[in-house]
């Protein structure tokens, strides 16, 4: 019965505050909605956008200090900017998720409590610097997003959704835990820049272990991420899981994914990987948008869309730099909100029990809506990559970035798969405006919505319009958070922390 | 080198000739008793007392033919009764009964092994145990049988978490996970581990109850509902094996909890007799095994899973937590600070269930499932 | 001693995972697989790792496995819906080609093991002691073991509220959202 006398919190907490924050936040949630389901309808959204603000509070307080990389996770720059464009799509997935719910009956304290352990999962994993802790972070991430994609239970489509997801994202996961397990055994270290730099000074070539296991770590965020070719259960999950899900999903589990890809490529090792990357980047942006034009669904429609954005932002991480990352965060923050205004458009559109979902049911609704046509027609010009809207200066930026870094076939056939995409997002403005309602044809789209729906449709309207337009001071603030990726790189391999692997001098600290 | 050999080998002949010869004593000891506790006579006819009716019983069954009933699936028919006796027989590896002596110049442990991590060999054996059940009761091809064995399973899973947890807090008074050290720190403190873990004690013998599934807790062979449960279609020798699997099972609880709580061999008075007090602890405590039994009806079995999850576990955590937080802050204080503490646990958290029942029996008689099972 | 114990527990736990490969039996399979586990948790021991040896049985043989028995037995998958079931034609060949090719993979790595991996590891005294386990843990991985606890809490939140028999069906709007009978 010996006093511990280990020093047990070997690092500055304000690292990990963020996410502790988020998962209180969520267990509050929980324990509100189980407790007090009579309150649960406003109770529990209104615990969520509460817990999401304290979060980002936190997380600007704790980039305030810069604070050194702590062993596991780093709290740089680059951290700063990824959570707060988490925090901020976690903000509008629980403004645009009231409404759905509330019409679908999914009210449940569950809800919102897994949507914010779903954003914790994903700041984590573009916070981590630890192969360890990503695999934790993707975990964190991905259970809940399973258990959302069915939450509408009374769906068979949900059910699929949800079954899909599950299998093939623990397949994935599968991968990602093997791949590290193969960089450990290849490099002695966990620490995602330690191991990279390992490969680099101490070997003649890289050793092929480490490259297979850095490979399967790629696939496992490629099917987070949805690039082809692993893209395959993307149109069914997204058209099945509930379409507050989806939304959460196309952003969220994106966005960490590539989080998660820029801390890794940038420990890559030149040659295999760029050519990995590149043939990635082709494929997902030719494929992606050859299968959106033929989709009728809305959702399976989104769901090609996401895939091919995918595409154009892993031109980002493949250019790599301050410029790379830097665009990359920018689109991401373009995508999220063009991205989210199309999907709360959907939810309203769609109707109780999600009707009315296919292009054709929207035929004239413009006329009906002015508001729904107008703002739809923005994410759409936006999402098409039409200047003055956000998605023109993203793709600008991750273009010209791909260029200065050498890979200017690519960005041809980016901006040749763009002319494509502006197909099919004119095609449902074009159903929209231009033809005319059909009384007698499927299920009528909806276009009465509550206040709040129609604010926040607004106000992300607005948003694509501001990002824009004022896109240099964003970018400066996307700036920063490129440059601190680099600094906590350089700063990982300097301190070349302590690793437990073959150290016997790092474990037996605690034997009497 | 050889003599460790050799000593090894005869202590594991002896333990396992001394254990198995417990049995039919015990069989009839309970029989004996439950008989005298309900006023009837009990065996009477073989022997002086009727002392050898189990030797003609255990004669009788092995004789028996082996009978595969149509339909079982043979090999793990064939393996189950087996299964539910060897981790039984194989947790009292470890178990320390005495204190080590000399013998030619050498000194041996009274124990077949002594491992450094004994308490979570036997964990982990007692969650082996479970799959006796489970396959007797699906490879007999028989909806009781098989009922009976998902009950016995999940009951089973279901209260090795108060066990763990129990054991845990012993693991931190004690600093080792060897079962020779927890009889040692229990003489350099001076106080037998049931004082400052009184709660983790009620907690353990309840949940041990359970885990062996005796009455009241015999949800997995409950005659009144379905036959026998698991064992339903054996007979001869393999349903012998169930039986004695039982009793050894009850020996190495009974050793087991004597170790962890009541000072293993040590004398409460008295000079120290090798396995003498260690014997008395062990009986004392399945005869109070055995008066539970005969005490208690049968529990229903939402109430059995509703007793686990939702009063002993929750018990066992914060138990868990008064001794790591008194270890902390009481430094060479904290056993005798944890003796008051933990009575004082035990008897908030008995108010608390006693406040609980009230409030239950005011709303629904009984302990009443979940509601919002009809939809 | 300790080759042949590592070559006969080895020969052990590749045989039963054989024998989960190809009994048609999802029961027996399950068996095999625990025997399979114990045979490994043996491995531990000889590397004297044992607390590694007691987790992997308690965890994996006395946990996970029993609950996927239990499992079974609820749905009865029955002898017939075995692993060479329903399969896809060509898959056996496919599959025997791949495996050939992992088991040359490993054959190769492990005869230039050596040259591969860059740092052979070196097995430190204590490895895998309670003590070791603990304060890796408990200091260094802390985070990621509090994490842990996190991605399990999702996980059971999860299970409640897909198993939840309240709410199975689309209620009509209006309902309280608890479980009220209806």
């Amino acid at each position: 019965m010996t006093a511990p006398s280990l020093q047990i919190i070997t690092w500055n907490l304000w690292v990990s505050a963020p996410v502790c924050a988020l998962a209180a936040s969520a267990m509050v949630t929980l324990i509100a909605g189980a407790f007090w389901p009579a309150f649960a309808r406003w109770l529990t959204p209104c615990l969520a956008l509460g817990g999401i603000a304290l979060t980002a509070a936190f997380t600007i307080l704790a980039g305030m200090l810069g604070l050194p990389p702590a062993g596991m996770q780093v709290m740089d720059s680059f951290t700063v900017v990824f959570d707060l464009i988490i925090l901020i799509a976690a903000f509008i997935t629980v403004l645009v998720s009231n409404h759905y719910v509330t019409r679908e009956n999914l009210e449940r304290g569950e809800y919102y409590a897994l949507m914010m352990l779903s954003a914790s999962g994903a700041m984590l994993m573009a916070a981590s610097d630890n192969y360890v802790m990503m695999f934790l972070g993707l975990e964190l991430l991905s259970i809940p997003l399973y258990v959302l994609a069915g939450f509408s239970r009374g769906r068979s489509e949900s059910q699929e959704s949800a079954l899909k997801y599950l299998l093939l994202g623990a397949f994935a996961s599968a991968f990602f835990v093997f791949g590290a397990a193969l960089v450990f055994s290849a490099t002695g270290s966990t620490n995602i820049v330690v191991a990279g730099d390992a490969t680099e000074r101490a070997l003649v070539g890289t050793t092929p272990i480490y490259v297979i296991g850095l490979a399967m770590i790629l696939t496992a965020l490629a099917f987070k991420v949805a690039l082809v070719p692993f893209h395959m259960w993307t149109p069914d999950v997204y058209q099945g899981a509930p379409t507050s899900v989806t939304a959460f999903m196309a952003v969220v589990a994106k966005a960490a994914g590539f989080g998660a890809l820029a801390r890794v490529a940038a420990a890559g090792p030149e040659g295999s990987w760029t050519v990995l990357l590149w043939g990635l980047s082709a494929a997902t942006m030719i494929w992606g948008n050859l299968l959106a034009i033929s989709q009728n669904n809305i959702k399976r429609l989104l769901a090609y869309s996401s895939i091919a954005h995918a595409g154009y932002l892993l031109m980002g991480i493949l250019a790599g730099g301050r410029a790379g990352i830097s665009a990359v965060l920018f689109y991401l923050l373009a995508y999220a909100a063009m991205t989210f205004g199309a999907f709360a458009a959907v939810i309203i559109l769609a109707g109780r029990g999600d009707g009315a979902e296919d292009i054709e049911d929207y035929r004239g609704i413009a006329r009906r809506s002015p508001l729904l046509g107008w703002t739809m027609a923005i994410f759409m010009f936006s999402l098409a990559g039409l200047p003055p809207f956000a998605g023109f200066f993203g793709k600008l930026y991750l273009f010209s970035a791909a260029v200065e870094a050498g890979y200017p076939g690519l960005t041809v056939l980016a901006v040749l798969t763009s002319v494509m995409g502006v197909f099919y997002y004119l095609r449902v403005t074009v159903v929209m405006w231009m033809q005319e309602p059909e009384a007698e044809s499927g299920p009528a789209a909806q276009t009465s919505a509550p206040l709040l729906s129609r604010l926040v449709l607004s106000a992300l309207a607005v948003a694509v319009l501001a990002l824009g337009i004022f896109s240099s001071p964003v970018l400066r603030w996307t700036n920063s958070g490129s440059a601190g990726l680099e600094r906590s790189a350089e700063a990982a391999i300097q301190m070349t922390l302590p690793e437990p692997t073959n150290a016997p001098a790092a474990l037996s600290g605690g034997s009497r | 080198m050889l003599f460790d050999l050799i000593a090894s080998f005869i202590k594991a002949v002896l333990v396992f000739a001394v254990v198995m010869s417990f049995v039919p004593f015990l069989i009839w000891l309970e029989r004996k008793l439950v008989a005298w506790m309900q006023q009837r006579i009990g065996p009477n006819r073989t022997g002086p007392f009727g002392l050898l009716q189990p030797i003609a019983d255990a004669v009788k069954l092995i004789i028996k033919e082996n009978i595969f009933p149509s339909g079982v699936e043979k090999i793990t028919y064939f393996l189950a009764p087996m299964m539910s006796m060897i981790p039984a027989l194989a947790a009292f590896a470890v178990i320390p009964f005495g204190s080590p002596v000399r013998i030619m110049g050498r000194t041996v442990n009274l124990q077949v092994a002594d491992v450094n991590i004994g308490i979570l060999y036997i964990l982990a054996l007692s969650s082996l145990a479970v799959y006796g059940a489970v396959l007797a009761g699906w490879s007999s091809n028989n909806k009781y049988s098989l009922l009976g064995g998902l009950r016995t399973s999940a009951q089973m899973i279901s209260y090795e978490l108060p066990i763990g947890l129990s054991v845990v807090s012993i693991v931190l008074l004690t600093g080792s996970l060897s079962l020779n050290e927890v009889v040692r720190s229990q003489a350099s403190h001076g106080i037998w581990n049931i004082f400052p873990q009184f709660l983790g004690f009620i907690i353990l013998l309840i949940s041990y109850n359970a885990e062996l599934n005796r009455a009241p807790f015999d949800l997995g062979e409950a005659e009144s509902e379905i036959v026998a449960g698991y064992h339903t279609e054996y007979s001869g020798f393999r349903f012998a094996m169930f039986y004695m699997g039982e009793y050894v099972n009850m020996v190495t609880v009974a050793a087991l909890v004597t170790v962890l709580f009541l000072g293993g061999w040590q004398a409460p008075f008295g000079p120290e007799i090798p396995l003498l007090w260690f014997l008395i602890k062990i009986f004392a405590f399945i005869l109070l095994y055995m008066w539970v039994r005969a005490t208690f009806p049968r529990v229903r079995y939402d109430q059995l899973m509703a007793l686990g999850w939702k009063i002993l576990v929750p018990a066992s955590l914060a138990n868990l937590a008064m001794t790591a937080v008194i270890i902390v802050l009481g430094g060479p204080n904290a056993v005798r600070i944890l003796s008051v503490g933990s009575i004082v646990l035990a008897v908030l958290v008995g108010l608390v269930l006693k406040a609980a029942v009230a409030l239950r029996t005011k709303s629904a008689p009984g302990l009443a499932p979940p509601a919002g099972a009809g939809s | 001693m300790t080759w042949l114990t590592f070559l006969i527990v080895s020969g052990i736990a590749v045989i039963f995972a054989g024998g989960l490969i190809f009994s048609r039996n999802a029961v027996h399979g399950a068996m095999c697989l625990v025997a399979s586990f114990c045979a490994i948790a043996t491995l531990f021991l000889l590397l004297s790792a044992e607390f590694i040896f007691v987790v992997q049985i308690a965890v994996y043989a006395g946990a996970i496995m029993v609950l996927f028995l239990f499992v079974m037995m609820l749905l009865n998958v029955q002898g017939q819906e075995g692993a060479l079931a329903g399969r896809a034609p060509g898959q056996l060949l496919v599959a025997l080609a791949l495996g050939a090719a992992l088991l040359g993979q490993a054959v190769w790595l492990v005869a230039r093991g050596g040259e591969i991996i860059s740092r052979p590891a070196r097995i430190p005294a204590g490895f895998g002691s309670p003590e070791d386990i603990g304060t890796a843990l408990f200091t260094r991985n802390l985070l990621p073991f509090e994490i842990t606890s996190l991605v399990l809490l999702a996980a059971m939140a999860g299970a409640v509220v897909l198993a939840r028999k309240a709410g199975l069906s689309p209620k009509p709007n209006g309902a309280p959202a608890g479980g009220k009978p209806e």
